[in-house]
């Protein structure tokens, strides 16, 4: 039976860690235009 | 208008195709566009900023043309960029020693527009070289404008903003009528245009001649350009052998530090195996990127590549491709989303339609972390190979890309597509230190990308392989009992490293990641993936190198596979039913699925975009997703038929 560790502060540091690196991966996304190829010279 | 007192002044840089614009463009702004040796690599306007003590310099680089009065879409942004209400204030007007004559109608264009101008004079050097020597104080003194002299592109890049913009001066010209413009010409040129050293001249076109007779050969040109890139693929494999262990021991040490440090628990899986192991796996392969790009670079320089562009068009004009779309599927090598936006340059939309539909078919730097990965599996130790399946890869994306194209013009876009007129370079000796800035810059993109969105995913892959938890099965729990009952202390290590890599397949299997991962299988099982290879197929989606750094955090890295190398921990690896994870058969039929597959949402945006529709961005994905599992699918069983496993 799977379960969330909620008793364990590491499972909500690694968590917030987590909810934080979506929202930077879809702030950048809607940032950059160019998506993960932003970083391409726009020839 | 006073330029002098002004805080912002506006300036354009125009001049015909590959004179050296991107190079004084990035020279003026400190900017890093890539400059190549051929034309029609700027598609677009593009902007850059400098700032001198008070004053800001904003550059446009426009797109090279012949002449503003064309009717082609490089001449019209041109067009509409001079003409604009914030229309540029001061002009700076490239023109190659190389080609004067052809320059000069452009040049007429510019100075009957009264807008304050400079002139750089480029490549004076090899035109030199090349029998003749521009003049250019008479040059100046004709045009009544200043002009400055740039002999090759390291002078080019010495060219200060500021003087550049203290010289400009507003022509008085006045030959605006056709025959007025064609003796102003004939006069310019028998003025400047001066005669060095005829004999020595004519022996370097005749020899330049006679290298293209070879190099654009329709047979011997295909062979010898199939044979240089298997030779640079294969340097590549071998000369980035070593540098590749030192970053993975470098990663290894760092994960062992860390884990030395710290109490197991869920922060330190997450540095250990989400972080280290995923960015690692990707970063591994930056030599070969490094190497890669210089090779091709240093290629490039010599002015070969133009000539491969022009076997190329012969081979591409039966399947309906324009020649124009040979400069954005030769971009599409580096990335397929400003190749997709240069096809603004072809003029007809069938020609571009379809251009768009096959440029994401050509093998993209995103995919060599994955070449590089399988390729390794199917042929360790062999770089000979090892290169020549890179190639057969970068051919396979290249025939599907060509193939495709014949059907988008037979069923979709029919009509004949249009010739192309290009401009060959000379051949030049390739400039070592320009080779490596480009390699460099790719770097430098491939590390930022691996430490930005890569590391991003590899978070949250982390986050959804490792929850919901599951508690310790009965088989885990029995073989952790077993090892504390076991005296021999070999044994005992062996038998918890047995358990505690259970723990980690049954955890992950019962994660989001791994429901996820159960649920694509049947659909990818026919190309050779299981469940955890599924997991990393789908995560690859966002950016396709997130591949291998997905194995890297699935797999993770526990304490009796830290000091192996990402290839070998890979190699290692099993499936639930004890088989290799990656055997010959799936590495091959993965492949060939990574060549052809569409798997690049922000390309699928650009082609929605640049196509005009979300239709032709669902075509192309349904249309190469197809393909991709049809010939993985058969590639494999044509290994297991072979009897490879």
């Amino acid at each position: 039976m799977s379960f969330f560790p909620i008793e364990d502060p590491q499972f909500w540091i690694v968590t917030m860690v987590t909810v934080g690196a979506v929202i930077v991966f879809f702030w950048r996304r809607k940032g950059g235009g160019g998506g993960s190829c932003k970083d391409c010279p726009e020839r | 208008m006073d330029l002098a007192a002004q805080a912002t002044i506006r300036m354009a840089i125009v001049g015909n195709p590959n004179v050296g614009k991107t190079t004084l463009f990035n020279a003026l702004v400190r900017g890093s566009s890539r400059v190549t040796n051929h034309p029609g690599s700027t598609a677009n306007a593009v902007e850059g900023e400098c700032r001198h003590s008070t004053k800001t310099l904003r550059v446009t680089d426009l797109p090279g043309t012949y002449s503003l009065q064309l009717d082609l879409p490089e001449a019209d942004l041109c067009r509409l960029h001079l003409q604009q209400e914030e229309a540029p204030e001061v002009l700076c007007c490239v023109i190659d020693a190389m080609g004067l004559g052809r320059n000069l109608k452009l040049l007429a264009e510019v100075l009957a527009m009264r807008i304050p101008l400079v002139v750089v004079v480029t490549k004076t050097e090899e035109a030199k070289l090349r029998g003749q020597r521009i003049d250019i104080a008479a040059l100046e003194e004709y045009l009544g404008v200043p002009v400055v002299e740039a002999a090759h592109k390291s002078m080019v890049r010495k060219l200060d903003p500021v003087s550049l913009l203290e010289k400009a001066r507003v022509a008085h010209f006045n030959a605006e009528d056709p025959q007025a413009f064609r003796h102003w010409r004939t006069e310019l040129q028998a003025r400047v245009s001066l005669p060095v050293n005829p004999r020595r001249a004519k022996l370097r076109r005749q020899r330049d001649d006679r290298l293209d007779r070879v190099f654009t050969h329709p047979v011997i040109g295909v062979v010898i350009f199939s044979v240089a890139m298997s030779l640079i693929f294969g340097s590549v494999f071998w000369l980035a052998q070593t540098p590749m262990e030192w970053i993975d021991g470098f990663f290894g040490v760092v994960a062992q530090s860390l884990s030395a440090r710290m109490d197991q628990g869920p922060v330190h899986d997450l540095l250990v195996d989400g972080v280290i192991g995923g960015v690692s796996g990707t970063l591994v392969f930056l030599p070969q990127i490094l190497m890669l790009f210089f090779l091709v670079s240093l290629l490039e320089e010599t002015g070969y590549l133009a000539r491969a562009a022009f076997v190329a068009d012969r081979w591409l004009r039966p399947f309906g491709l324009p020649g124009h779309a040979f400069v954005p599927l030769l971009s599409s090598h580096a990335c397929a989303i400003p190749a997709i936006m240069s096809t603004r340059l072809i003029p007809d939309r069938r020609d571009r339609i379809a251009t768009i539909l096959v440029a994401p078919f050509l093998s993209c730097s995103a995919r060599l972390p994955v070449y590089i990965l399988l390729v390794g599996i199917l042929f360790p130790g062999d770089p000979i190979l090892a290169g020549c399946t890179f190639v057969g890869c970068y051919l396979l994306g290249a025939f599907a890309a060509v193939a495709s194209a014949g059907l988008v013009r037979v069923l979709l876009v029919p009509g004949a597509s249009m010739p192309m007129v290009m401009d060959l370079p000379p051949y030049r000796i390739p400039s070592v230190p320009e080779a490596a800035r480009i390699a460099m810059e790719r770097g430098w993109s491939f590390l930022t990308r691996a430490g930005s969105v890569i590391l991003l995913i590899c978070i949250l892959l982390w986050w959804m392989s490792s929850y919901p938890a599951t508690p310790e099965s009965s088989n885990v729990v029995a073989l952790r009992s077993a090892s504390q009952i076991q005296v021999d202390p070999a044994l005992a290590a062996e038998i918890t490293a047995q358990a505690d890599a259970l723990a980690l397949r049954e955890s992950a299997a019962a994660s989001y990641a791994g429901q996820m991962g159960k649920w694509m299988e049947p659909v990818l099982a026919p190309v050779g993936a299981d469940w955890q290879l599924s997991v990393a197929v789908m995560a690859s989606f966002a950016a396709r190198e997130v591949f291998v750094s997905s194995l890297n955090v699935l797999l993770g890295v526990s304490e009796d596979v830290e000091d192996q190398t990402t290839l070998e921990r890979v190699r290692s690896s099993t499936r639930d039913d004890g088989s290799p994870l990656l055997p010959l058969s799936s590495a091959g039929g993965l492949l060939v699925f990574y060549v052809l597959a569409m798997q690049c949402m922000p390309t699928l945006a650009v082609t929605r975009r640049e196509a005009g529709g979300i239709r032709w961005a669902l075509l192309q994905f349904g249309w190469m997703t197809l393909w991709a599992w049809v010939l993985g699918t058969l590639t494999r069983s044509m290994l297991l038929w072979f009897g490879v496993a």
